[in-house]
């Protein structure tokens, strides 16, 4: 009697233990990931340009769409946005002085590194202590908003005798990427 | 469908590199008075672009004794191109050289958001005995 309930509880047991198994098998996908961080120390992922409106009573551009710029780098530790100082029409050519200032609505995002830092100032924008020590690449956007103030003349009046009606002008900003 | 649609968004890459440069910082010794060193430029934009080559010491002034059978040059859509510069190496200098994007697009207009890849270079002179 014993044995046939021993018996019994065994195979309850094994069935039960075989029901489970089956009931969370697992399947897996494998595979290598192959080139991820590439040779490139420094790259330019994204880089979109921004707009910008004009009031021509205070001699100040607004931006209205920052410029956005993305870079991913595995050994660089610094990166730099400049401004430029001149007004451009559309050949590239100076029309007026311009001082760029970059602390309203700018920001820098660093991802991959906790430590990484930044700095917003008048004409430059920074980011520094990007580099990783285990190769893997960093990842560091750039918001790049703020507002641009015509020169004056020597009557304090807005600088303006070269800007068309309504027509297009760019101020440059420099990102650049020390690998 | 638009599931299918969902699902090829999700496997294709959202943005491309667009500017880079190799290789990144490297040592070199120098075996005569002239040293040539080759980088590659990749342009993967979408569009052409144009980019000039500058060096500079490591001060981030422009250096001198350095030159290139071209200074700037036109890539294609996704493709890339080799620069070759020769400095003058009898002496250990340190430079940053540089591709810096000018103008971009099929009509040639000029970038207003200037992408910057530098290379940091070491040559160490070429000394005679």
């Amino acid at each position: 009697m014993k044995t046939i309930i021993a018996t019994t509880i065994a195979l309850l047991t094994a069935t039960s233990v075989s029901a489970t198994i089956l009931g969370t098998g697992t399947a897996e996908w494998n595979g290598t990931s192959g080139t991820v961080h590439g040779s490139a120390d420094c790259e330019f992922k994204k880089n979109d340009a921004g707009t910008m409106t004009y009031d021509s009573a205070t001699g100040l551009w607004t931006v209205t769409n920052p410029a956005i710029v993305v870079l991913k780098s595995k050994n660089a530790n610094n990166m730099k946005v400049v401004a430029g100082t001149e007004l451009l029409d559309s050949n590239g050519n100076a029309v007026a002085d311009v001082a760029v200032d970059y602390r309203t609505g700018s920001s820098v995002s660093i991802q991959g590194k906790s430590d990484g830092t930044s700095n917003i100032n008048i004409a430059e924008i920074t980011a520094g202590n990007l580099k990783r020590g285990n190769n893997k690449r960093t990842k560091v956007k750039f918001t790049i908003d703020g507002t641009a103030q015509m020169g004056v003349d020597s009557e304090g009046l807005v600088d303006d005798l070269e800007i068309d009606n309504n027509t297009n002008y760019t101020i440059e900003h420099t990102v650049t990427c020390i690998q | 469908m638009r599931i299918l649609l969902v699902a090829v968004m999700c496997i294709l890459p959202t943005l491309a590199s667009a500017h880079s440069m190799s290789p990144g910082f490297e040592t070199e010794y120098a075996v005569s008075d002239t040293h040539s060193k080759k980088y590659i430029v990749q342009n993967e934009y979408p569009f052409p672009a144009t980019y000039k080559v500058e060096v500079f010491n490591k001060d981030m002034t422009p250096a001198t004794e350095w030159r290139a059978k071209k200074y700037t040059f036109r890539i294609k859509p996704n493709s890339k191109k080799e620069i070759n510069l020769k400095f003058k190496s009898t002496e250990t200098r340190k430079l940053i050289v540089c591709s810096t994007l000018t103008n971009i697009g099929y009509e040639n207009e000029k970038a207003s958001i200037i992408s910057r890849v530098c290379s940091r270079l070491i040559i160490n002179g070429n000394t005679r005995l």
